[in-house]
């Protein structure tokens, strides 16, 4: 498979801990500008996360400001003590709302796809030549089993180390570097062959 | 020279930088790259307002301590939504609820007869009727919760039917009139 051409990298927090620590000990007391280069730094991230969960892009966005009201009302009731885990602890809030929401939308019949079977608009709305490649792997991802997606998107959709993966999953470094490779090779499966030997083997 | 590395033992850098996919074996780095191509596309998709309407949706709860407060702030909506399936049947719920309760009010008030010796047959008369209406009111009750795609019309006949009840319930004088001839 060809890599997309002039692919730019997703946004990771360009920041380094002891600054986003003072950050956040900031933003707890209420200082409205520290609280704005959080949102700056993770708000694409957490929507990057809930739109390849959800496919709605106003759902994503929704999804997005829920998890920011709730992270913002947690902070300065000290609901968060600073220990250098903030992004697992954002993503942590960002994975149960979305799991509330798709369980919402599977009892409701919602404009949420619990399934995710809808075809993703973004992916018609560039001129990009790679638009056929990201909506194959778009699709391919739909096909993953839960588990495996849920690595694959906090992986690269919330942009998380592993490190900070290990924290979020409560698993060993190794087993989710191992997890995350078995789901590429699953998805290189579904990619190359429409995944005739994943399905053949579930 | 190098010893290669083993994928399921990359070195910390490696396994801490989400950009970068050394640990992985060459043939899924390519996947990998483009998934980051994939997040990427969907970290730009928001308009450039994007992370007003996120401090707009937010800030209230960093002031208040409350999330509870805050409505979306969005492209479809800036009120706290109800789900659009909801409205019919919850205004259908409330239409029938008022209409019981105004025939039972009619009926506990009881027929006002100007003549005493045919109080009681009014008065069992009366009740009858108001079983009967509502029994009637739970029926289209029913239906209304049945079937909210009629609701227009089922809301149109509901009213008038609770029309016609409530006349009749509020003139004594036309059924102490039939009972005694």
């Amino acid at each position: 498979m060809e890599p997309v051409a002039e692919a730019s990298p997703p946004q990771h927090s360009p920041i380094d801990q002891p600054e986003l620590g003072r950050l956040l000990g900031r933003a707890a007391d209420g200082d409205e500008a520290a609280w704005r280069e959080i949102v700056r730094l993770f708000g694409r991230r957490v929507y990057a996360l809930a739109k390849s969960r959800c496919k709605s892009a106003e759902m994503a966005e929704e999804i997005t400001q829920s998890v920011f009201a709730t992270v913002a009302a947690k902070l300065p009731s000290g609901q968060y003590a600073e220990q250098g885990r903030f992004e697992s602890w954002l993503f942590r809030v960002a994975m149960n709302r979305l799991r509330d929401e798709i369980r919402r939308a599977r009892r409701q019949a919602s404009p949420v796809d619990p399934e995710g079977l809808l075809a993703h608009p973004a992916a018609t709305q560039t001129d990009s030549p790679s638009t056929d490649l990201l909506s194959r792997l778009r699709e391919a991802m739909l096909r993953l089993p839960d588990a495996d997606r849920e690595i694959v998107e906090l992986r690269h959709q919330g942009g998380l180390s592993f490190k900070q993966l290990a924290d979020l999953l409560n698993e060993p470094l190794g087993t989710l570097l191992a997890r995350h490779h078995r789901a590429l090779k699953k998805l290189q499966s579904l990619l190359s062959d429409g995944g005739d030997e994943l399905e053949a083997a579930s | 020279m190098n010893a290669p590395r083993d994928p399921f033992d990359p070195a910390p850098a490696a396994a801490n930088d989400p950009a970068v996919h050394d640990h992985l074996p060459h043939d899924l780095r390519d996947l990998a790259r483009d998934l980051d191509a994939l997040a990427s596309a969907d970290q730009r998709e928001p308009d450039a307002a994007f992370e007003d309407r996120l401090l707009a949706a937010s800030l209230p709860a960093l002031r208040d301590g409350s999330p509870t407060v805050v409505a979306t702030i969005g492209r479809r909506s800036a009120q706290p939504r109800l789900a659009p399936h909801l409205a019919p049947r919850l205004l259908a719920a409330a239409a029938a609820l008022a209409l019981v309760a105004g025939a039972t009010f009619l009926a506990l008030r009881g027929p006002r007869s100007t003549n005493p010796s045919d109080t009681g047959a009014t008065l069992v008369q009366s009740t009858d009727t108001t079983h009967e209406a509502s029994a009637k009111l739970d029926q289209l009750a029913a239906a209304l919760a049945f079937d909210e795609g009629s609701f227009a019309s089922e809301y149109s006949a509901i009213t008038s039917e609770a029309d016609r009840m409530t006349k009749s319930l509020s003139s004594p004088f036309t059924e102490t009139e039939s009972l005694g001839s």
